[in-house]
């Protein structure tokens, strides 16, 4: 675009390139912003799940759930695999009471309960407890845990997730179930 | 930057692409009657834009489908926005697309050599109103859902391959799924690409034979840029401004969730098409259709394309001494027809004062009540679940309740004077079906208090006038007309006088919470509160603080309270145990005899309603069914 020299040395020419630059400038800015006004609600669209404000009463409680009655846990130290249920709430549908994950359970001598998350901190696969070796074992990259959660190699970034459980006055094993972010050090709550 | 500029240019070529763009001769110099084109294709632009947006939302199932767009409308961020542009700029092709055809052939634009680009643009014109048709079903709601079935229908109706052709949109011999998917399919993919393909081709032609510029130039020739520019940027902001606007001031409608099983009397097709709708309705082309076998087909699709066929050889109607004249005022009696059929749909809808119209202004006004109330049970705390939201609607006893009503009820009582749906119970004359109808009195209560403390006074206080539609009654006749006179409405009219009593006010009052709470409805009172135990006394009793009833309730009515093993009394009708509940209403309705015994006025509905419809009206009458936070009690039965 050439700019106007109000100088110019061409007769008549001065008015007409100012004007021709006026013209310019206005059809760039009203160009623009017809071109990028109709994209700006499409791409909050998209940046929805970044932007939402998570509704207020969403969570129910304190975020604990009932798994099990204290009985159904082996009181030898050896963890068992209990199903989660909880409501879910996927975008538009809600669905009562639908498996959303498991949990390790097991209990000491003492009585004490221990629970950790069945989500391998790595990478988020499903971790087996192997009754043989008595490890916990990820089958997707060879993840191990000891017993007490602690990483037995170096793939996992961080040891197993451990989860807040607690009895209540039925004797039923109440978890709180949270997930983690996956493959980092720091153990952080997914929301 | 200069020497990055001419690398890329090196490369790209880009310098010289930007030239053939912008450097386009305008003879005659820039003017607002050429922004048309820019415009349909900016406009393009916007439904790429928010369509590829609102494709991330949807979700192409028919237990889906209105579910994610409720969600994409009501949740999601901009959603309404971007569905409002998005619903609003379709139309506003089509309408831009109507004033482009009709420059194109008042300039005649479609002459020789630009035979070739205006049929690419009829192609377009047909791509577009595919696209219109195919987005209307994708929300599958009511309106779009029963509007694209007439479509299909009329596809299926062409004699030969009509149902084939029927099948293949469908995905199937009726409406499901795979419809969904398909018409997504089309609309989201085929269609558009196709449009996108023409729209190059018609670009790339018309920039071969240049623009037709129209005689006499007020002004020296130019280019494209700036002027022309400009004035397409400033027609182009206008178009989205008033987008915009729609958007946000109206916003695209969501109605119910599609029920096939459900009729829907207010269906139509989008706007632009109430022309051919009004077409199909006019007697002669049904007639003609019979007579030339191709039934609906004649008018929806032989006619139509008789025209399109016309327009399609106006380039060499033209070349005939005259022709561009007829050409001319042969499509501006099609707009005209086109606008007038428009007209005439529109005044027999919205302002005909006749059956159909009353009856259509009704059915759309419901059609919007049901949208609301499925959008505010999906909003409950209950939620959608995994069935759909059209199990809402169908479990709702606010939704289904008053339909029940004016079917199975209305013939005698009324609701708020009505039938339940919010109309006037009407004498339909058969001889003179768009006269102003004539109101039916009832012959049963109005059933809108029914069971409500009001209720209970009036028939206690005020027995005779409270049963005073019965005196019309036909059905049961006999028994109904004596109600206003029985022994119930004598004892009313001997204790009215000491029930209205200042000195009884309180006693009055107790025995009326004292017959409320045997309902057990969510406001009723717990049976040991100390008025309903004051009441109670006073039933068994009669005494009132002034003077006492000529008769105690207890001497002629049963009554058994919840877990007690005594009965309060034991003999006598009407049974007054639960009264006005949940239970004893739907007893009322299946065998009222149960309750009223010898007096009873009332048919038996045993067999005749299904458990869950019994469920549905007893629900609605008590008012058993969620409201919406903002506006608690606002339908409920029991205000007066």
């Amino acid at each position: 675009m050439s700019k106007p020299t109000s100088a110019s040395p061409a007769a008549g020419a001065p008015a007409a390139q100012r004007r021709r630059f006026l013209a310019g400038l206005a059809a760039g800015v009203i160009g623009t912003i017809v071109a990028v006004v109709p994209t700006i609600p499409g791409i909050a669209f998209l940046l929805h799940p970044l932007l939402k404000k998570k509704k207020a009463g969403a969570a129910e409680g304190d975020g604990y759930v009932k798994i099990t009655t204290v009985e159904a846990i082996p009181k030898d130290g050896s963890p068992r695999a209990f199903p989660v249920q909880m409501d879910i709430q996927d975008a538009w549908n809600k669905y009562p009471d639908r498996q959303v994950g498991s949990v390790f359970l097991s209990r000491n001598e003492d009585g004490q309960l221990k629970c950790f998350s069945c989500v391998c901190p790595h990478l988020g696969c499903t971790i087996n407890y192997e009754e043989k070796a008595k490890l916990y074992l990820c089958p997707c990259h060879a993840s191990s845990f000891k017993l007490d959660g602690e990483r037995e190699n170096q793939i996992p970034p961080r040891s197993m997730d451990p989860l807040e459980v607690r009895v209540n006055e039925k004797n039923e094993v109440e978890v709180k179930y949270q997930t983690f972010r996956a493959g980092t050090s720091e153990r952080k709550v997914v929301s | 930057m200069k020497l990055f500029l001419n690398w890329l240019d090196d490369r790209t070529g880009y310098r010289d692409l930007m030239h053939e763009a912008l450097r386009e001769h305008i003879p005659g110099g820039a003017r607002w009657r050429y922004v048309w084109g820019s415009t349909l294709t900016f406009v393009f632009m916007v439904q790429v834009v928010t369509g590829f947006a609102l494709w991330a939302g949807y979700s192409p199932s028919s237990g889906t489908a209105w579910e994610s767009v409720y969600y994409i409308q009501h949740e999601m961020t901009l959603g309404s926005v971007l569905r409002g542009v998005h619903h609003f700029a379709a139309q506003a092709m089509v309408v831009l697309m109507a004033v482009h055809l009709m420059q194109v052939v008042i300039d005649g634009a479609y002459k020789a050599p630009r035979e070739m680009n205006f049929w690419l643009g009829l192609v377009l014109m047909q791509i577009v109103l595919g696209l219109g048709l195919t987005g209307y079903l994708l929300p599958w709601d009511q309106k779009g859902y029963y509007a694209t079935r007439v479509a299909t229908e009329i596809m299926g109706s062409t004699p030969g391959i009509g149902p084939q052709i029927q099948q293949l949109a469908q995905g199937g011999p009726s409406y499901g799924h795979h419809t969904l998917t398909r018409f997504f399919a089309l609309h989201a993919g085929i269609l558009p690409a196709l449009l996108v393909a023409f729209l190059a081709l018609h670009i790339y032609v018309f920039r071969r034979h240049g623009i037709t510029a129209k005689q006499p130039y007020r002004k020296p020739d130019s280019e494209f840029w700036p002027d022309q520019v400009l004035m397409d940027a400033v027609a182009c902001l206008a178009i989205l401004a008033t987008l915009l606007l729609l958007a946000v001031w109206k916003g695209a409608e969501l109605s119910a969730p599609a029920n096939p099983a459900s009729g829907f009397s207010a269906a139509r097709p989008e706007w632009y098409y109430l022309f051919l709708f009004r077409f199909l309705k006019f007697g002669w082309v049904s007639h003609a259709g019979e007579v030339t076998g191709l039934g609906e087909a004649f008018g929806a699709v032989v006619l139509p394309g008789i025209l399109m066929t016309i327009i399609a050889l106006m380039p060499f109607i033209a070349r005939v001494k005259g022709g561009h004249k007829f050409n001319v005022g042969f499509l501006v009696l099609v707009v005209l027809g086109s606008v007038g059929l428009t007209g005439v749909a529109l005044y027999e809808d919205w302002i005909a004062d006749t059956a159909d119209g009353r009856s259509f202004r009704a059915a759309v006004a419901q059609a919007h009540k049901d949208g609301q109330r499925a959008v505010a049970l999906s909003q409950a705390p209950a939620g959608i679940p995994p069935e759909g939201a059209i199990s809402l609607l169908l479990n709702d006893p606010l939704t289904q309740g008053p339909r029940l009503f004016q079917t199975r009820c209305s013939d005698c009582h009324r609701w708020q004077g009505q039938d339940g749906l919010g109309n006037d119970v009407v004498q339909i004359d058969e001889s003179a079906l768009d006269a102003p109808a004539k109101p039916v009195a009832a012959k049963a209560p109005d059933l809108a208090t029914f069971g409500s403390r009001a209720w209970i006074k009036g028939l206690l206080s005020n027995f005779a006038e409270h049963m005073k539609s019965t005196e019309n009654a036909t059905v049961m006749a006999e028994k109904a007309r004596e109600l206003p006179g029985g022994t119930m409405a004598e004892w009313s009219k001997e204790n009215s006088a000491a029930l209205n009593s200042e000195a009884n006010k309180a006693s009055f009052e107790a025995i009326v919470e004292f017959l409320y709470t045997q309902s057990g409805r969510s406001d009723a009172l717990p049976q040991n509160d100390p008025k309903v135990l004051a009441g109670r006394e006073i039933f068994q009793s009669g005494k009132l603080a002034d003077g006492e009833l000529t008769t105690a309730c207890a001497d002629c009515h049963t009554m058994i309270l919840p877990g007690e093993t005594e009965p309060l009394s034991a003999s006598g009708e009407p049974i007054l145990t639960g009264y006005g509940g949940k239970d004893w209403l739907k007893q009322m309705l299946l065998n009222p005899d149960a309750h009223y015994g010898e007096s009873n006025a009332m048919p038996a509905f045993h067999g005749q309603l299904s458990d869950h419809e019994l469920d549905m009206i007893t629900r609605w009458i008590i008012g058993e069914y969620y409201l919406p936070p903002e506006e608690p009690t606002k339908e409920s039965p029991t205000t007066e």
